[in-house]
């Protein structure tokens, strides 16, 4: 059974209709690519993944529950909402770590906030999260002490922290020196190499072929495209063709 | 440049200030006196009417050997307590009693000129330090009184203004930031005379009473409302200035909005509030002294009074310009600790 499977999700902002239907399965252990031009829905689809943002149709069931169903006209309360959220993690492309917390504390702060565990367990599980990303001598350091690639690499660890089934990466090397996207791209390769369930949209169109089980090619609120990485080299449609000569 | 040289410049600027200050002190307010005394020369005229038995004054001869000048000293009883001045020998003419007397009577002769009102040693500037300095400090604890104060409403009405204009709520959000901007664009002096002498017009007796307790809290009234808006300016600045993404990491982490409050956006709205919060503040300790246009008896009133009479002292300046280190030592203050405060802050940035 699918981990993941998304359903006929619509997601209109005033007027427009920014997702006009939306349909896909993912699989536990795959990674999952979105890939397509600005302002095709990428992100607000994953928000509405992460209840960021709500559906006005369609369904969302993680591991056979339903996470969300817009037939279901009850409003989730602040617990369950919180409860459905924590089976995802969500990687921002500006990362949104703490400024005022120190890497070790940005990566420790839900968990302990959550009671995840002993404080002894937290801090052990963030120091191997952190090792793990190559920054085990920064956890004292505060966020504006980092590069870029360093923080990214910070707030993927602080998401991995929560233990989330599906890890979801919002164009995670945009917001980066071209020199510094290498190193974010390791960390999600590795993650990838331990079979972690990943949604990972992105611009990077190597890394989407060479990591991912599946790709989906979004364009104007719909996926006009999907399969394995080899439709990135034998594109059926005439829109991914047009996309991919951009690059 | 090294410390020590800066310490020099401000060891030397110190020591001119006060130097300064004390040549204003006797030399400069001692003139100054002579000029107020010679704009009163009609007083003059007024006490020797007295002479011819409408009021009586008091006399004792009196000379001062040091300064030049000799004659009499007079308390005219009619005029302010305690009010002495030198007069000239032949100018007048004692009518009634003899030099020697308690009490004798003068008349006249020509103009009487007024030399100064420092009659004796009891008055000279040093003996006035006591009384002046007695007098401002009272006047600068209310001047505390009304800082404290202002602060004490001014922050919690403020956190409640900018709620209210950041409301999504159309009745709430227009009238709240009709109010703000109300306040904001009329001075200060101009809302004090009103809440202090509106009420009395409009309900025909004065809601606040005269006394210094009914200008305190009219004044405190006027200095919380206007501060409050700009208050809730910075702080609307602050909640607005911390990015949406800051709330969004904390609600994928699963945290609660109590969590991502007071956790996650609570503290870099400290850090973005404190600088301008620090101005505002420090600008409060100087503007508390628009509260004398009510009379209201701060530190700038309790100066001023001894231009004219106040403590049986008359006619000298110099209190009123020593106000100015009352601030200047507070704000210093003020100063130091929001740097502190500033710099704790610094280990992180938003
Ligand atoms: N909160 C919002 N309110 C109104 N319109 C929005 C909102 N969020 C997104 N949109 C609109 O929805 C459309 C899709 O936006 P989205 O951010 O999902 O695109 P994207 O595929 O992630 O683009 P990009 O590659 O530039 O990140 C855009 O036209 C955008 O203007
Ligand atoms: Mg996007």
């Amino acid at each position: 059974m699918a981990i993941l499977e998304v359903k006929d999700i619509h997601k209109h902002f005033g007027k427009t209709e920014v997702l006009k239907g939306i349909d896909f399965t993912l699989e536990k252990g795959e990674v999952l690519s979105i890939i397509g031009s600005s302002g095709s829905g990428k992100t607000t689809l994953l928000r509405c993944l992460n209840s960021l943002e709500f559906a006005d149709s369609g369904q969302i069931t993680v591991a056979g529950e339903t996470i969300f169903d817009a037939e279901i006209n009850k409003r989730p309360t602040e617990a369950e909402l919180r409860q459905k959220r924590l089976h995802f993690g969500l990687v921002f492309q500006n990362f949104n770590l703490f400024p005022q917390y120190s890497v070790l504390d940005n990566v420790t702060l839900a968990p302990k906030l959550l009671k995840k565990g002993t404080n002894e367990e937290i801090t052990q599980n963030a120091l191997e999260l952190i090792e793990s990303v190559g920054l085990k001598e920064k956890i004292d350091n505060f966020p504006c002490e980092l590069s870029g690639g360093q923080q990214q690499r910070v707030a993927i660890a602080r998401a991995l922290a929560m233990n989330p089934e599906i890890l979801c990466f919002d164009e995670p090397t945009s917001a980066l020196d071209p020199e510094l996207t290498g190193e974010v791209l390791k960390v999600i390769k590795s993650l990838a190499d331990k079979h972690m369930t990943m949604i990972v949209v992105t611009h990077e169109m190597t890394f989407a072929h060479d990591v991912s089980d599946k790709i989906i090619f979004m364009d104007g609120g719909v996926i006009a495209e999907q399969g394995a990485p080899s439709i990135l080299d034998n594109p059926s449609s005439d829109r991914l063709k047009s996309f991919l000569t951009s690059f | 440049m090294k410390k020590r040289t800066w310490l020099a410049i401000c060891a030397a600027a110190i020591i001119v200030a006060l130097a300064f200050f004390f040549y204003i002190v006797y030399f400069k307010d001692y003139d100054y006196s002579m000029a107020d005394a010679q704009s009163m020369e009609a007083d003059g005229y007024t006490v020797s009417a007295g002479a011819d038995g409408s009021g009586s004054v008091e006399m004792k001869e009196y000379s001062n050997k040091s300064k030049d000048v000799s004659g009499v000293q007079l308390n005219a009883s009619d005029t302010d307590e305690g009010f002495f001045m030198w007069l000239i020998k032949g100018d007048y003419e004692i009518i009634a009693g003899n030099i020697n007397n308690e009490v004798i009577r003068i008349s006249p002769k020509s103009d009487i000129r007024i030399l100064a009102l420092y009659n004796d040693g009891a008055n000279t500037p040093h003996a006035n330090f006591k009384i002046v300095f007695a007098a401002l400090n009272k006047g600068f604890v209310q001047t505390l009184k009304l800082f404290l104060i202002t602060l004490l409403g001014a922050i919690p009405l403020g956190l409640l203004i900018s709620f209210g204009s950041m409301s999504k709520i159309k009745p709430i959000y227009v009238p709240v930031r009709m109010i703000v901007w109300v306040v904001r664009g009329t001075p200060l002096m101009l809302q004090l005379l009103i809440i202090f002498y509106m009420p009395g017009m409009l309900l025909g007796n004065n809601i606040w009473g005269g006394d210094e307790r009914g200008r305190f809290w009219a004044s405190a009234v006027a200095f919380i409302l206007n501060y409050a808006c700009y208050f809730s300016e910075i702080f609307r600045g602050g909640i607005q200035g911390v990015p949406v993404g800051q709330r969004e990491a904390g609600q994928v982490l699963g945290l609660s909005k109590r969590q991502i409050f007071y956790r996650v956006t609570l503290m870099q709205m400290v850090k973005r509030i404190v600088p301008p919060m620090s101005n505002e503040i420090i600008t409060l300790v100087k503007d508390t002294s628009l509260a004398r246009i009510i009379a209201m008896q701060e530190i700038i009133w309790a100066g001023q009074a001894f231009m004219k009479s106040s403590h049986g002292i008359h006619g000298i300046i110099w209190p009123l310009f020593s106000t100015g280190i009352y601030y200047l030592a507070f704000s210093g203050l003020l100063t130091l600790l929001f740097r502190r405060l500033e710099k704790k802050l610094d280990y992180f940035k938003v």
